[in-house]
């Protein structure tokens, strides 16, 4: 049984492929477009999953779409009922798109798959499942529980912007839910917007900078602009919010409230600026940890999955764990749109065709979320030789010894290798590795190689059986969604005058033996290294180990700021070039930049770096 | 969408050269027909072919005039929906949402503060996924 789950039409486009409940493939949409968060119908990602598969659309028994559109057209209809005579711009342009594509989506769909086959009766074939219960089955289905509570969270699906469910076997039920304008995602992105960084991709920038500063405004928050009752559940003063009726987030009553106008996305950040990204992120973590106890104590439940596009706030996460109220929990690594995708392909496989589950409590379904295209060594030199790059073709223990070599020097690693991740993260299949013992990577990853702000934190990438001796935690994070602290033993000792520092005068301070990874509270957003995942990547920090002691190295995705993750090796031999990368390995090929006739200069890099958007 | 990722790449149009001939010969042919002016078809008419010619060797070159007739497109359709739109807000959707909030019709749990409740977390009538909703898209 083929079963093709599609998201698309809102942001960041998806198609995931499973069989037999199987997970196959599965990849998002912009990383064939190179255009961010691509939100057209994903026939690129479509193609792959059955290139990749061998099947042809004639093979393919369902195919979901991720929500429902007509109640989404709803809801659209609903608010300006609510709100009008305001919103007549909103309206006016929300509705075109709608009336002209988006409420005939079915046929839509249609015209798309006819394309592909025009003998098959597609309408039978032809699924929809709702936002939230895909996202909720994206969540449950492939963890490694039997039973489990789940929580989805995201800024509005159709009407649902938060629902409560349990999952039992291959059962799913969905108890309660929040309904729209009231979300903590819109919440979240209406700080995003009004701190000048751009709404659904410049959140993980507020999560970034909320350690820098102190939640002065946290009380504030929870006096005005949300009504928080002791179960977690929420409502949102909407005289504070304009989402609903403009294209703007916030209004001037949220100006006055919070004592000054947004920022621009160029003006200087400032430690109002960082205060109200820490209050935001603190008023967040704790109505989170308020919703997931009394889900523990309501459903008597051990585990907690989790999906939806907050559920990739790693801080929140790692909140909910340390209130211990549930023993384990798993979070969707595509938690986002994308895995909407998956989640609906999921959710028809067992709860409209009634297919059993098998559950490994030892292993989740998502192979380590490497799930989307990659090359033969073959095909890989003959994309190299037809861009003309100059590589060597090694076996594989000297290329990893090379790359170990490059990455002690202080060189900046791309590293492709495998399949590519499905979901936001890079995880050791499209990354930029580096040493993480040194006091300047993250000044050099951050501006000569990604070209984003300073302030960003950078991710170690560690063997799993070596977490317990380098951060306060020994549980798995094979998808880097869970914070820990650095093992008090790597700390450094800072002065008091140090200690006293305030925001962005604490981020050069070497606070651990693993600086280019230690956030200014010390935390480091984990991703554990698992053999049975990535025996390659696991090899190359096994190598490392041996050679300098240390067991990780900062993984961040290979791509530039506001650039999709590269896919192919064409995409990552260009962002090598566009960028201070200094060694690539791609497959067994490995690409060093002083051999190479094609370079970029100052000027040409920047050209580079601006054809993507600053989020 | 599609308007804007078209504008960025300039493409073949050969629906353009087309319609630039029929519009000549048109012109042409109206001409002949009320002056029999001759030599203003045959300008109409050559003007035409070297139009064609040069379009033929240099399709690009007619990009700009694309991406102004279809960003004037874009702008005339635009302008029409939004007076079309908010008269179907001003005249439809006001009136209808006015009239509801009067009724006390509670739309989208716009109310503040609510001390009598314990939790605004809504119980799902169906907790239970039908199979059959799987079919609908509503």
């Amino acid at each position: 049984m083929n079963i093709l789950g599609i998201s698309a039409f809102y942001h960041d486009s998806a198609a995931a492929l499973i069989q037999n409940g199987n997970i196959l493939a599965a990849a998002q949409e912009e990383r064939f477009s190179r255009k961010k968060n691509d939100p057209c119908f994903p026939n690129n990602a479509i193609q792959f999953c059955l290139s990749h598969t061998k099947l042809k659309a004639s093979d393919l028994d369902y195919i979901v779409f991720y929500d429902k559109p007509l109640i989404k057209f709803e809801r659209i209809i609903e608010t300006s009922l609510a709100f009008a005579p305001k919103g007549v711009l909103a309206f006016c342009k929300s509705m075109p798109p709608w009336l002209t594509n988006k409420i005939f989506l079915k046929y839509l769909l249609l015209k798309e798959f006819e394309k592909m086959d025009q003998k098959i009766d597609w309408s039978r074939r032809l699924l929809f499942s709702e936002h939230h219960l895909s996202h909720a089955a994206s969540a449950f289905f492939p963890s490694p529980f039997y039973e489990a509570a789940i929580l989805t969270l995201d800024g509005v699906g159709e009407w649902c912007t938060s629902s409560i469910g349990t999952g039992l076997g291959s059962q799913l039920q969905i108890h309660k839910e929040i309904h729209f304008p009231h979300s903590l995602g819109l919440l979240y992105s209406a700080f995003t917007s009004y701190l000048g960084f751009k709404v659904n991709s410049g959140e993980y920038k507020i999560m970034g900078l909320a350690p820098y500063g102190t939640p002065r405004y946290s009380s504030l928050i929870f006096k005005n602009l949300i009504d928080v009752k002791e179960d977690g559940s929420f409502q949102l003063n909407m005289k504070y919010f304009d989402y609903c009726t403009s294209s703007r987030m916030t209004n001037q009553y949220f100006e006055t409230l919070l004592g000054g106008l947004p920022r621009h996305p160029n003006e200087p950040i400032e430690t109002r600026h960082i205060d109200l990204a820490s209050s935001i992120q603190a008023v967040l973590d704790q109505i989170v940890v308020q919703i997931t106890r009394s889900i523990a104590i309501e459903t008597g439940q051990k585990n907690l999955c989790l999906a939806g596009g907050v559920a990739l706030n790693c801080v929140t996460n790692s909140k909910i764990l340390k209130d211990s109220h549930f023993k384990k929990i798993w979070i969707q690594p595509a938690a986002g749109d994308a895995g909407g995708a998956l989640g609906a392909a999921i959710a028809v496989y067992h709860l409209f065709l009634n297919g059993t589950r098998e559950i490994n409590p030892n292993q989740d379904k998502m192979c380590g979320a490497y799930l989307g295209p990659s090359y033969s060594d073959e095909e890989i030199v003959q994309r190299l030789h037809s861009i003309g790059a100059k590589f060597e073709i090694l076996p594989e223990q000297i290329l990893i010894s090379e790359c170990v070599t490059a990455l002690e020097e202080g060189k900046a690693l791309g590293w492709f290798q495998g399949r590519m991740e499905f979901g936001p993260r890079a995880l050791g299949g499209r990354s930029i590795l580096a040493d993480a013992r040194s006091n300047q990577m993250q000044q050099k990853l951050n501006l000569q190689i990604k070209f984003r702000e300073s302030f960003r934190p950078f991710a170690p990438a560690i063997l799993r059986e070596d977490l317990s001796d380098w951060f306060e935690s020994d549980l798995d994070s094979p998808y880097m969604l869970i914070i820990a602290d650095v093992h008090k033993s790597r700390r450094s000792r800072l002065s008091a005058a140090q200690e006293s520092l305030t925001g962005f005068a604490k981020l050069h301070l070497p606070r651990s033996t693993i600086p280019a990874v230690t956030h200014v509270d010390y935390s480091a957003r984990l991703q554990t290294v698992h053999f049975e995942t990535h025996p390659l990547f696991h090899s190359l920090l096994n190598a490392f180990k041996a050679k300098t002691g240390c067991p990780l190295l900062v993984n961040t995705s290979f791509n530039v700021r506001g650039e999709p993750i590269v896919c192919t090796p064409e995409d990552a031999y260009r962002c090598f070039i566009g960028t201070g990368i200094e060694i690539m390995a791609i497959g067994r090929c490995l690409i060093r930049k002083d051999k190479q006739i094609l370079t970029q200069s100052k000027e040409e890099q920047e050209i580079h770096k601006n054809l993507f958007e600053l989020d | 969408m599609d308007l804007c990722n078209n504008l960025k790449k300039p493409k073949n149009y050969p629906l353009w050269d087309s319609a630039v001939k029929i519009v000549f010969l048109i012109l042409g042919w109206i001409y002949l027909y009320y002056r029999h002016n001759y030599k203003i078809l045959f300008s109409l008419i050559t003007a035409s072919i070297a139009i064609f010619v040069f379009y033929y060797f240099n399709n690009r070159s007619l990009t700009p005039l694309i991406r102004l007739q279809r960003r004037l497109n874009h702008l005339l359709k635009q302008g029409a929906n939004y007076i079309l739109l908010s008269g179907v807000f001003f005249l439809i959707i006001s009136p209808f949402g006015w009239i509801y909030r009067k009724k006390g019709n509670g739309l989208l749990f716009l109310g503040k503060k609510n001390t009598n409740t314990c939790s605004y977390w809504m119980t799902r009538l169906n907790s239970k996924i039908q199979p059959d909703s799987f079919r609908k898209t509503f």
